[in-house]
This record gives structure tokens, C-alpha cells and sequence, in this order.
């Protein structure tokens, strides 16, 4: 059962009374809620993630209000997380992107069985391509780009890359848009299913994304990484895929992970077969997506 | 002073073909360094035994040709040895 097949109102009162369970890629999550505004959101963003039993719960987050004596100004919300409060209570106008941030903060504070990776993954007939990028790059706009073009998104924020294997589980999360890139895409991918317009958040306005059905159904499906590719967005840049030098490639990897450092040699042995089994490049590009897919696509179907 | 090769240290490699750098990661410290491939020439003699900079530039010598005994090398050699310890990677001790 999907998330979808509940109706809005009977989420709200699942929200508000017991919680909803549901997963994520490899984790299950636990929302209790005392905000109406929370069900329809979910309902609408969330459509595709599997319902779960209360069972084996890797996460029990609260959001409810905060009730200062000052809410009337600025009504806030306090997230928790296992009934601690690991953050500061944020403005409720901008719940979702705070929810989605909250979420993503858990897993990578604590999912360490797994390498990290600050990165897009995307799948194509069967070879996965990773996208490591500072905040800026322009990753999620190519990530969006690519899987409204055919390519399965394992992720577009959390690379899980499995020690044993180098395997990468899809953690399929919604993708955030900010500023131009929202009308890039509405213009790219116009059947794309895009969340409310968030205006006042620290990164300008932000916009989500939510993955294809497709990326969510196939969350059991692992990647096999076949290239490593550091996206740069620049505006006026000409499309330029170079290759990278496999020590280079890991400096960098290095650089974009969550917990390479804390997990030691496990990480070490990861990130050194991960990159081993790759192809690595640098990847330019300009505001044509259409061009940017084109590029990768030849990457994938081994033209360049 | 005399140097060598850190006993609390684990070493773990890793190098491609294509590529000047060595990539070392240390188990004891959870680091992980890059090092040319003197750095590692220097380390892999510092395994042996405790080497004064006379017999390190001897040994040294013999694996490098032109390796002469000049300002400017035995400045880089200095400077390799001190980055090394600085790393925690080679213990020193007074002549």
C-alpha cells in the first residue's frame, strides 16, 4: 500500500493520532504530527513511498508547534527526533523544506553501516553514474533533467554506498529546486509533479521535485557504479567532459562525503574500490539541459 | 636526529598507474594522506631502521640518480622528513 491510497483527511487523523509509517529507500520512518497543513503535503509529495508496519522503525520523528508567546508574529514548529529536539524550532511556512532537510540530517547522522556520499546517483540500462557536488552545482537540476529523460534517480542528496559490494541503495528523496532552476525545469520537464514554491528559505526560493514512480517502485533495485562525474554548472560555460584522474577523483570523493573519516578502514577500502570500478570526469554545462542530457547519454551508451 | 617509521602506525596503500600520487591511509590515526613518491621511498627505508640524514641521503642516493647533496635537495629532503612527522607517520630522536 502506498501512501496515495490513503485519503488526505484519513492521513491527517493517522498524523495526529497513532503516526505514519512509511519507507524510504532502506529506512522506515515514523511522523507524528499536530499540523493539519502536514497531510495534504505528504499526501501530495510523498504519493509513492510504501506504507510500513510499526515495526523496525529507524526513525520516530515529532513535528508540532512551538508555542512561544510570540507565535502570533511568526507561528514556528520544533522538530524531534527520538524526543529530543536537535534543532532549533523553524518558521512553519517553510515546513517541507525543513522536513526534508530533518530527514535527510537523520540518515546522515546516523546510517554509518553505509559510505556516504553527498551526491546524485542515476541508473541507465544497468550502470549507475554518481554525482558528487558542493551546494550550487547545479546537482539537482541535472538530476531532474536526467530522470525526466529515461535515467532511474537512486538519489538526488545521499549516496549509500554499501563497503562489502561498493553497491549503491537508492534512497529516492524529493529533489530541491531553488530559484531559476524551478522555471528551468517547469520549462524542461512539464510533466514533472512540483511542490509548493517555498519564497523565504536560506537558499532563496526552493521548490521539490517528487521522483518518479518509477525511481520509488525500484527503491530494492542496487546500483552498480560505472562512472563518476563532478557536475559544475556555469553560466556561458561551453559543455566539457573531461576525464579525471582516478587520485584526483578520490581527493574529491573524499571531500563530499559524510563519514568517510568517521568510518576508517571500511571507508577507505569503499571509496578506493568505488572509484577503481569507475570512469572519472568533470562535467561543465550551461543552462541547456537538453544538451547536458545529450552528453550523458553518450557517456552511457559509450559514444564518447 | 635520527628517524623512523611510526611503530603505532597501520599502513594501508593505494596507487593507481596513472597517477604521481600515493594515497596511505593510517589506521592508528584514521587518516589519510597523499604523498609523492619520495614521501614514500623515505617511509619505506624509515621501516628498516632508525637513519641519521647522512645514511637517509646515502640510501637515497642510491636509489635516485643525480640525487646530489645540494642546498636545494637536501632542503626538499628536510622538508619531506619534517611534513612526515608532522603527519605522525615517523617518529625522530636525537643523533
Amino acid at each position: 500500500m502506498k501512501l496515495a491510497d490513503l485519503n488526505p483527511a484519513d492521513l491527517k487523523d493517522c498524523l495526529r493520532d497513532n503516526g505514519l509509517y512509511f519507507s524510504s529507500g532502506p529506512f522506515r520512518f515514523h511522523i507524528h504530527s499536530n499540523l493539519p497543513e502536514l497531510a495534504q503535503l505528504l499526501w501530495y509529495m510523498y504519493a509513492d513511498y510504501p506504507l510500513v508496519s510499526n515495526e523496525f522503525i529507524d526513525f520516530h520523528i515529532d513535528l508540532v508547534s512551538h508555542r512561544p508567546y510570540w507565535r502570533f508574529l511568526r507561528p514556528q514548529i520544533q522538530f524531534y527526533l527520538n524526543e529530543a529536539a536537535p534543532f532549533e524550532p523553524f518558521p512553519r511556512d517553510t515546513l517541507l523544506p525543513f522536513l526534508e532537510w530533518g530527514l535527510n540530517w537523520c540518515v546522515a547522522m546516523n546510517a554509518h553501516h553505509y559510505l556516504m556520499l553527498h551526491a546524485g546517483v542515476l541508473e541507465r540500462k544497468g550502470n549507475t553514474i554518481i554525482l558528487p557536488a558542493h551546494p550550487g552545482s547545479g546537482k539537482s537540476t541535472l538530476c531532474v533533467a536526467l530522470c525526466h529523460r529515461g535515467w532511474r534517480v537512486l538519489t538526488d542528496e545521499i549516496a549509500l554506498v554499501r563497503p562489502p559490494d561498493q553497491t549503491i541503495v537508492p534512497f529516492p528523496r524529493l529533489m530541491p529546486l531553488k530559484n531559476e532552476s524551478i522555471e528551468v525545469i517547469r520549462d524542461f520537464a512539464p510533466e514533472a509533479v512540483l511542490g509548493p514554491e517555498y519564497l523565504k528559505t536560506r537558499k532563496g526560493t526552493v521548490c521539490h521535485v517528487r521522483p518518479p514512480t518509477d525511481s520509488i517502485e525500484r527503491s530494492n533495485e542496487v546500483g552498480h557504479a560505472r562512472w563518476i562525474v563532478l557536475p559544475q554548472f556555469k553560466t556561458g560555460a561551453s559543455l566539457s567532459l573531461q576525464p579525471l584522474d582516478k587520485t584526483q577523483a578520490f581527493i574529491q570523493l573524499t571531500g563530499h562525503s559524510f563519514n568517510y573519516e568517521l568510518i576508517g578502514l571500511r571507508g577507505f577500502k569503499a571509496m578506493t574500490a568505488l572509484v577503481d570500478a569507475c570512469d572519472c570526469y568533470t562535467f561543465e554545462y550551461d543552462g541547456d539541459l537538453e544538451q547536458a542530457v545529450a552528453q550523458l547519454n553518450a557517456l552511457a551508451d559509450g559514444l564518447t | 636526529m635520527r628517524r623512523y617509521r611510526n611503530s603505532l602506525c597501520k599502513f594501508y596503500w593505494y596507487h593507481w598507474d596513472t597517477s604521481d600520487q600515493y594515497i596511505l591511509f593510517n589506521k592508528a590515526s584514521g587518516q589519510t594522506h597523499y604523498l609523492s613518491k619520495f614521501a614514500v621511498d623515505l617511509l619505506d627505508l624509515l621501516r628498516i631502521e632508525w637513519l641519521g640524514f647522512p645514511e637517509l641521503f646515502e640510501r637515497l642516493s642510491s636509489l635516485y640518480d643525480d640525487f646530489e647533496p645540494d642546498i636545494e635537495i637536501k632542503g626538499y629532503l628536510q622538508e619531506t622528513l619534517e611534513d612526515l612527522e608532522s603527519f605522525g607517520l615517523i617518529d625522530s630522536q636525537p643523533a
